[in-house]
Formats: C-alpha cells, sequence, structure tokens
C-alpha cells in the first residue's frame, strides 16, 4: 500500500482529521523525542516535553512550513524551541551524567562492567558534546541521527549550506580533541593508581 | 533515518570536504554518536501526547464529518460527479435556455441552403459561445461572493474546478454532438470534419478562458478571447477569403491540442496559487 506522505497527512491534521494526527505521532515521536534528547544533553524527560511543544507548534501554526517538507520544518521548530529553552534559562550543560539516567548505549545484553563502561564513555560523549553550542550539536545532530541532507540542515537551521558544513566539520573536529584529552586524562589517573602515586 | 551504515557515514562525512587523516579520525567519533540509543516511546507516552494534541486539534462541525463520511464511502470517480451534479444548480435558467436557443440557431443554419463557408462560420462561431456561456456561468463564484463558502466545503477547491469543467465541458460537447450529427445528416461533410469545425474553437476558447481567469475576473477572462476570436471570423469573412483555407484540418486540429495545453495549464496552476490544504479532500 502507498505510504501517505507527511505533508498530505498535515493537510488532513489541519483539516481536523485525527487518524491523520495519530499517523504523524506514530511517525515522528520517537525519533523528534530521540533528536531532542540528544540536542538538550541526555534529559529524556525535557526531550519528550520538547517534543510535545513541537507538536502543538505543528497543529497551531501549519502555516508557517511553507512549500517545505514537513520533515525539516519539524526539526526547524524542535530546534527553535531547544535554543529558546536553552536562552531562558541560560542552561549550559557541563556535569556528567549519571548511569540511572535512561539514554543507554545500544547492546543488547550488557553486563554490569559493559554498562558502566558505556555509562562512562556515553557521559564523555554526552560532555563533550555540552561544550558545543547548540547551533553545532543541531548541525550533527541532524545529520548523523536525524539523517537529513546538508541543504535540508541548512533550510532547517535557516544557515547556508557552507556555513552547516563548518559547523559539522568544527563540531567534529571540538569533539575530537575534548574526547581525546578526556581518554588521556583517565588514562594518566589509571596509570596514577597502578603506581600507587596521588595526582 | 540515522547515519550507522559504514557507507553512509563515509558518504556523509566525505561532503565535509575533509582530509583522508580528518575522515579516519572523525569515523569513531560518528559511530560513538550512533551508538548511542533511546528509551523506547510507550504506548502510554504516545497516547498522553495524542490525547494533549487532540484538544489542539481543529474542530470540524457535525454535519461537515456526516458530509465526509458519506463522501469517504463512495470511489472518488463517483464522488466527484456527485460534486459535479450538486454544482449544476450554480447554472440558472438564462443559461439553459441561451444554450438550448445556440443550438436551435445552428441546426438550422445546418438544415438551410446556405452556402458552405457561412455554415463554417456559424460553427466556429457558435460552438466558443457555448463555451463563453459555460465558463462564465460556472466560474463566477468570486462575483457572487460565494468562493469563501465553497472553499470551506468538504470537497477540495481542486474537486470543484474539475467538476465544473466536466459540467461545462461534457454540456458544450453533447450539444456540439448536435451539430455534427445535423450536418452529417444533411450531407454537410465527414462526422469528424464537422467536429473539429465546432470543437477546435470550443476547446480553444475554454482553454484560453481558464488560463486568463488566472489574472483576470471569470467574465473578462471568457470575454476576450471570444470577442477576439469573433473578430478573427469577422475580419477573415469581410475579406471574403476562404475560412477553411484559414485553417485547415491539421490547424483545427493543432488549435485543439492548443486549447487541452491550455486546460491542463490552467489547472496546473489553479493547484500551484491555491493554498496546499484546498487542494486535497478533507475526507
Amino acid at each position: 500500500m502507498e505510504r501517505t506522505s507527511d505533508e498530505r497527512l498535515l493537510d488532513a491534521v489541519v483539516a481536523g482529521e485525527t487518524s491523520a494526527l495519530t499517523m504523524l505521532v506514530e511517525r515522528y515521536q520517537q525519533e523528534l523525542t530521540g533528536y531532542l534528547n540528544r540536542l538538550v544533553g541526555a534529559d529524556w524527560a525535557l526531550a519528550q516535553d520538547l517534543a510535545q511543544e513541537t507538536f502543538l507548534r505543528v497543529l497551531r501554526q501549519p502555516t508557517t512550513r511553507g512549500e517545505r517538507p514537513f520533515r525539516p520544518w519539524l526539526y526547524t521548530i524542535a530546534t527553535n524551541l531547544a535554543r529558546d529553552h536553552f536562552k531562558a534559562g541560560a542552561v549550559r550543560f557541563s556535569a556528567p551524567l549519571g548511569i540511572e539516567q535512561e539514554s543507554v548505549l545500544v547492546d543488547e545484553a550488557p553486563s554490569p562492567e559493559d554498562y558502566a563502561l558505556q555509562g562512562e564513555e556515553r557521559d564523555a560523549m554526552v560532555a563533550a558534546l555540552n561544550l558545543l553550542g547548540v547551533d553545532y550539536r543541531a548541525a550533527l545532530w541532524l545529520r548523523f541521527y536525524g539523517g537529513l541532507s546538508l541543504a535540508e540542515i541548512a533550510a532547517a537551521l535557516d544557515t547556508p549550506v557552507g556555513t552547516v558544513k563548518w559547523r559539522i566539520s568544527t563540531g567534529l573536529r571540538r569533539l575530537r580533541c575534548v574526547l581525546a584529552a578526556s581518554e588521556q586524562g583517565v588514562a594518566q589517573q589509571e596509570e596514577d593508581h597502578a603506581s600507587g602515586q596521588p595526582r | 533515518m540515522q547515519v550507522d551504515n559504514h557507507d553512509e557515514m563515509m558518504d556523509a562525512l566525505r561532503e565535509l570536504d575533509a582530509t583522508p587523516e580528518e575522515l579516519a579520525a572523525w569515523v569513531p567519533i560518528v559511530q560513538r554518536m550512533a551508538s548511542w540509543s533511546d528509551p523506547p516511546i510507550t504506548p502510554h507516552d504516545q497516547g498522553r501526547l495524542l490525547s494533549l494534541l487532540g484538544s489542539a486539534l481543529p474542530q470540524r462541525s457535525p454535519v461537515r464529518q456526516a458530509v465526509q463520511q458519506r463522501l469517504s464511502r463512495r470511489n472518488r470517480l463517483v464522488a466527484l460527479l456527485a460534486t459535479a451534479h450538486c454544482q449544476i444548480s450554480v447554472l440558472r435558467l438564462s443559461f439553459w435556455l441561451l444554450s438550448g436557443a445556440l443550438i436551435l440557431l445552428g441546426v438550422a443554419i445546418e438544415l438551410a441552403p446556405v452556402q458552405s463557408w457561412l455554415l463554417l462560420f456559424w460553427l466556429r462561431a457558435l460552438a466558443p459561445l457555448l463555451a463563453y456561456l459555460g465558463v462564465a456561468s460556472m466560474f463566477r463564484s468570486a462575483e457572487l461572493q460565494t468562493l469563501e463558502y465553497e472553499l470551506a466545503c468538504p470537497p477540495s477547491a481542486l474537486q470543484f474546478i474539475f467538476a465544473r469543467l466536466i459540467i461545462v465541458l461534457s454540456y458544450d460537447i453533447a450539444l456540439g454532438m448536435v451539430f455534427s450529427l445535423v450536418g452529417w445528416a444533411v450531407g454537410e461533410g465527414g462526422f469528424l470534419v464537422i467536429t473539429l469545425h465546432w470543437l477546435a474553437p470550443l476547446l480553444f476558447a475554454s482553454g484560453l478562458a481558464l488560463a486568463l481567469s488566472l489574472r483576470l475576473s471569470a467574465l473578462a477572462a471568457v470575454g476576450l478571447p471570444y470577442g477576439a476570436w469573433l473578430s478573427l471570423l469577422i475580419l477573415n469573412t469581410w475579406r471574403l477569403e476562404n475560412l477553411a483555407s484559414v485553417l485547415s484540418f491539421q490547424g483545427e486540429v493543432l488549435l485543439s491540442l492548443a486549447g487541452l495545453t491550455l486546460l491542463v495549464f490552467a489547472l496546473w496552476r489553479f493547484t500551484r496559487q491555491l493554498p496546499r490544504h484546498f487542494l486535497a479532500p478533507a475526507v
């Protein structure tokens, strides 16, 4: 059966069709919450709230889409909401996250040791990402999580393609530096611990 | 969706115009990013979101919902024909009387002992006049100030346009067939040739009128092509040129195709100009 396009579903939603709304939510709730979760630094509850607000904006301001395809427009709204959230609270993430938080690395059946290790890796990644500005994070996640093309990201972030490429490259460079420094620090700590010398 | 396939990842990184060293260094980072997973959205999460969004969903009146349910039970062609049938009420009695009179006039000229050039003149003059009447009568909603009401109805604006075109063209063509049948019966020429004499200007006038209606009022859009066409015919008749040589059989075929092209163009432009949610039926 032919898949109804997102744009057509949105038209039906605007016309008050409940089943179309259910289909849009089924298609995008997980993906959108995942994106926002990454953007806000692994805070699943906040990501869910922002995703909810994104869908509300879709319902309330459908005309702001203009001629744009649905998906990049959805990401535009989500990114702007996350940006507003950071501005409003002047939020800056720096604290590494605890294992009890909900986001976990993919593993089919991790042992407690694996889980702890992955938690540490994730924490290091989240901490490194949080050192980047929200625009860099958005460009990185839209490309590598959302799978949007550079042109779609440019449209979603309302910025030229060249700037998007630059943000992704710079973001990756900075991530590499921060992660490398963090790994070096851990290695040094372990070495010190093994030799019995306090740092 | 997520770029976690190795080839896709490499393609995505190559797009960044990075050096091979950078590419090699970035791959593990992107792999780490891709390994990040989220908790699944539970049915409870989804239900909560849907119930919240449901209250923000535009409300539809019970009458509208009932009409939509009724329409959704039919297939699209039947629904379109039903819409067309409803639209017939837009046409006033004067339209039916005038178009009937035009046909009677055409038939009378065909049956009268007139010269073939005069018969050709009348066929070419009367058929687009039918189109003029039809288009002017069916597409005058803006002047009647009913356009907003129509756009708020369950069938889409595009369905309205199609429905009205079906009425106008099928009615005009059905009436024109009377010319062909009578002319063929009295031995004025082949059925196809006579049909083309009236069909070509009719299609051209309808197509041009619809295309012009994108920019002009409905009345001006139908008046201009018909006025120009009639002037051309009278000018040629006055100069006593052979009308058949002015527009040959091939010329008439081309004129018909041009008319059809203009119709398609006008419909395409309508779909581009109307807001997107007016184009799809709300069912």
